[in-house]
């Protein structure tokens, strides 16, 4: 077997192999995380958590999930222009939901809930790292953006732009988690 | 050079990241501006030693710059940001064995101060050799068989001219440095380590910045091992020639991919662990403080879930070498293959749920000991199923004892010592007795020193003539291992006694009663240590003058030996296509590799029977 | 538009659509204080991963490698 008899689909099929590998692996930093926070503090939660806040940036997550699903069987039936459009929203919304955990939720938990404390040390690891991966998938996603604008991807061949939205899909089934552990177990 | 301009980089992002922190305003040498600039100095460490030249700029829409190869760098190649696994596994092997020296070593100023009870150094100094010395073991073990071997002959062995991701394969290497610098700046810094490599809290939190940069590394460590595992699973499931079904798998690929599977999953949650002891430090979290609503023993909970499956990281290669090599030179099938598979899948499948039996004496709830001693106690039936399958292989073989083969019988006898005396560790009343004893050190010592160091020198022996294409002085070759072992046995043996009179470990000193039975245990350990000599200067002369090899010096049937030694660039001359089993020495008709068509397979000699 | 790309758009409706309700469930669930939330949670937020990975992650892709197959 020679690099020139691999082809370029065999290494896509590779690489995606490669990339949920990736994913399992990291679920398991928020697994420990996860099982951290009930065996800290079982299922307490503080009663002043902003619940409406948590279900607005959940479901801004769950938005930017569609919009990044649309951007994805548009570049796979090479619809570049609505890709592009569609990407822009899905990096849009997840900024968003960055602002509302950092600018809005932080600095609320921090009265009610500092890191010095159980709830607090969970709630700020978990969505601290949830929050490390919204940015790379952000930056991913720009990535992506910035090689389709310049055209690189075919109906063939647009590993990039499926691999960036899969992650984001990841970062989405992440908080499909985190959120409930934060926001809606215990009373 | 990668290296000088990979350390400028990073020297340069480190200034950037600490400035960062110094402008929103922490304090100078404080734990934020350290980490974030350590952050910025892993980053531009990487992208100078050629992430930036040779993958980034395709991101950004501009031309990678070719990866170096023998044509363009010839021996300078070592010293790049090579993609070859044949390169990058002579650098992690280079860099493994000169790590296992150092902290030989260091060992052997840790027996020089148990010489006797007052010893040479104080305490604060003997903690910090003691945890560097573990630490770098641990790195040696856990990277130094997959890292080099594995890299070197996986693709080789399966027929694939390189690992599914090269590029990545590259990174995982690159990222070892670092924590090899980040290590000994640590353990020069005033403090120095405290806590022994398992960095317990709330030691390891409350130790100085040496502390975290001992975090920090490790962190960076357990990253490299994911990609790396990633890489192997990709690699062997993707990646085979053409008829290398996983029936034909050689029993060392197979063992890569188990061990690949474990740190993939399981080294995330050391990399927890150790990041929740950052936020602790470095932010004031509370993970590990059960006054402010943490968990006293939820570090030991985690840290462990990785730890003994990381043994297992191990040991596994371990076992498939001595298989590889024992059913090579006993010129007979492995006996029972799909139960020595179904053995190392079945220590996979077992190792998640034994961690508990390294915390019978932490004060975990107690309806915890049973379970966990019986989980553990299971794990010795697929490990039985190991050594059954390497004995019904030397029944009646044809045995050759070459130095490999003699390091693999080595790993035999004293991995047989290691695992009946774990009995005694995985039941929990003896275990209450013989916890944090220098019996647990010699238990260590005989299953991963005896066991996977001794499957290395013998993989390192096997594949010498394959990788330098020169042939080493089997005589010295014996003599290194005759010296080794009985010094080995006279080294750990006797510190299981010392350890059942109750000498504790971790300790810089001892009571005086046993100063005749730790002279004994430094003697051989000196002895042990000197061995390592002949080895050095059988590989050194060897390199320079041994005589050249052939492809297949022993008429082996794997395909590592069906090209030149050493290979050349993309592996093999020919398309590879495999047809048979590997192991079948001494069957009708049976061949490996199917005999090419279009360009000759190299001549291999008539088998010497 | 092809024919192919319609349905694909649609599937994704669906797709968000279910698991809009999904998380709206989620919350009621919560809310309700019952003893047994937290086993209705785990259950949700699995269905909401099955989901997600069948229909936007395409997990059944990862090891159908035949189209793929190398000459």
């Amino acid at each position: 077997m020679t690099v020139a008899a691999t082809t370029l689909k065999y290494q896509i099929v590779n690489r995606r192999l490669g990339l949920w590998l990736f994913m399992v692996s990291e679920s398991m930093i928020f697994l420990a995380l996860l099982a951290s926070r009930f065996y800290m503090q079982g299922t307490n939660r503080p009663a002043e958590v902003n619940q409406t806040l948590g279900l607005i940036i959940t479901s801004i997550l769950l938005l930017s999930s569609f919009t990044a699903n649309r951007a994805e069987v548009a570049i796979a039936h090479g619809d570049r222009s609505s890709f592009l459009r569609l990407l822009l929203t899905t990096i849009g919304l997840g900024l968003v939901f960055l602002a509302g955990v950092v600018t809005i939720e932080w600095p609320e938990a921090l009265h009610f809930a500092p890191p010095s404390t159980g709830y607090g040390t969970a709630f700020f690891a978990l969505t601290g790292m949830h929050a490390f991966h919204v940015l790379t998938g952000v930056f991913i996603l720009a990535l992506a953006f910035l090689k389709g604008r310049r055209g690189g991807y075919t109906v063939d061949d647009h590993w990039g732009a499926e691999a960036s939205i899969v992650y984001w899909h990841f970062v989405d089934v992440i908080w499909v988690f985190v959120y409930p552990t934060l926001y809606l177990v215990g009373s | 050079m990668s290296w000088i301009k990979g350390l400028l980089f990073g020297i340069v992002g480190f200034v950037i990241g600490s400035g960062l922190m110094l402008l929103v305003g922490q304090r100078r040498a404080s734990e934020p501006m350290v980490t974030v600039g350590y952050i910025f100095f892993l980053v531009a460490w990487l992208l100078g030693v050629g992430v930036w030249d040779h993958w980034a700029r395709g991101w950004f829409g501009l031309e990678n710059k070719p990866t170096p190869t023998f044509k363009s760098h010839g021996v300078a190649r070592y010293f790049a940001f090579s993609t070859d696994h044949k390169v990058i596994g002579v650098q992690y092997l280079v860099t493994f064995v000169a790590l296992l020296l150092l902290a030989g070593a260091l060992a052997m100023v840790i027996r020089l101060q148990l010489l006797q009870p007052t010893g040479i150094l104080d305490p604060q100094t003997y903690n910090t050799v003691m945890s560097m010395h573990g630490i770098i073991m641990i790195a040696v073990a856990v990277a130094a068989v997959i890292g080099s071997l594995g890299n070197y002959f996986v693709p080789l062995l399966i027929g694939a001219e390189d690992m599914a991701f090269p590029r990545l394969n590259a990174l995982s290497y690159w990222l070892v440095p670092p924590v090899a610098i980040l290590l000994v700046v640590g353990s020069l810094l005033p403090g120095g380590f405290t806590s022994g490599w398992r960095v317990y809290p709330p030691l390891a939190e409350r130790g100085g910045i040496s502390m975290l940069l001992f975090l920090i590394a490790f962190l960076t460590f357990g990253l490299s091992s994911i990609i790396g595992g990633l890489n192997f699973i990709v690699t062997i499931i993707r990646m085979r020639a053409p008829g290398m079904t996983w029936g034909r798998l050689p029993i060392f690929v197979w063992s890569i991919f188990c061990a690949s599977l474990l740190s993939l999953i399981f080294t995330q949650f050391v990399a927890t662990a150790l990041l929740m002891e950052l936020l602790d430090r470095v932010v004031g979290m509370a993970f590990f403080a059960p006054d402010q609503g943490g968990g006293a023993i939820l570090y030991q909970h985690i840290f462990w879930f990785y730890s003994h499956p990381a043994v297992y990281v191990m040991i596994i290669p371990g076992f498939g070498l001595l298989m590889e090599i024992v059913a090579h030179f006993s010129r007979k099938p492995l006996f029972g293959y799909k139960y020595a598979v179904g053995a190392l899948l079945g220590i996979v499948g077992l190792s998640g749920i034994v961690w508990a039996h390294h915390m019978f004496t932490s004060g975990m709830q107690d309806f915890l000991t049973a379970p966990f001693m019986l989980s553990t106690e299971l794990i010795s039936i697929p490990t039985g199923l190991v050594f059954l399958v390497t004995l019904g292989t030397i029944w009646q073989g044809k045995l050759r004892l070459t130095t490999p083969m003699l390091f693999a019988l080595g790993f035999l006898f004293n991995f047989t010592i290691g695992g009946l005396t774990g009995i005694f560790n995985a039941d929990a009343p003896t275990d209450l007795q013989l916890h944090n004893t220098y019996w647990i050190v010699g238990h260590f010592h005989y299953t991963i020193m005896g066991g996977e160091i001794f499957a290395f020198l013998a993989g390192i022996y096997y594949w010498f003539p394959k990788i330098t294409g020169r042939l080493y002085s089997e005589r010295l070759g014996k003599l290194h291992f005759g010296i080794m072992f009985v010094a080995f046995n006279l080294l750990y043996a006797p510190m299981m006694i010392a350890g059942l009179y109750g000498m504790n470990r971790h300790v810089a000193t001892y009571p005086p009663e046993l100063n005749g039975i730790n002279m004994f245990i430094s003697i051989a350990g000196f002895v042990l240590g000197s061995s390592f000599l002949v080895f050095i200067y059988n590989m050194a002369t060897a390199l320079r003058r041994g005589a050249v090899a052939a492809a297949n010096p022993w008429q082996l049937r794997t395909l590592e030996w069906q090209t030149s030694s050493p290979p050349p660039e993309h592996n093999f001359s020919y398309a590879v296509r495999v047809n048979g089993h590997p192991y079948d020495y001494g069957v009708d008709d049976s061949t490996h590799v199917a005999p090419a068509t279009g360009a000759p397979m190299p001549a291999a000699a008539p088998a010497a029977e | 538009m092809q024919h192919g790309t319609a349905a694909l758009l649609r599937q994704g409706v669906m797709v968000f659509v279910g698991l809009a309700i999904l998380t709206a469930l989620e919350f009621w669930v919560a809310a309700s204080h019952s003893a047994t939330a937290l086993w209705f949670l785990a259950l949700i937020a699995l269905a909401k991963v099955v989901v997600i990975g069948t229909y936007f992650m395409h997990a059944g892709q990862v090891f159908r490698g035949e189209e793929g197959e190398r000459e």
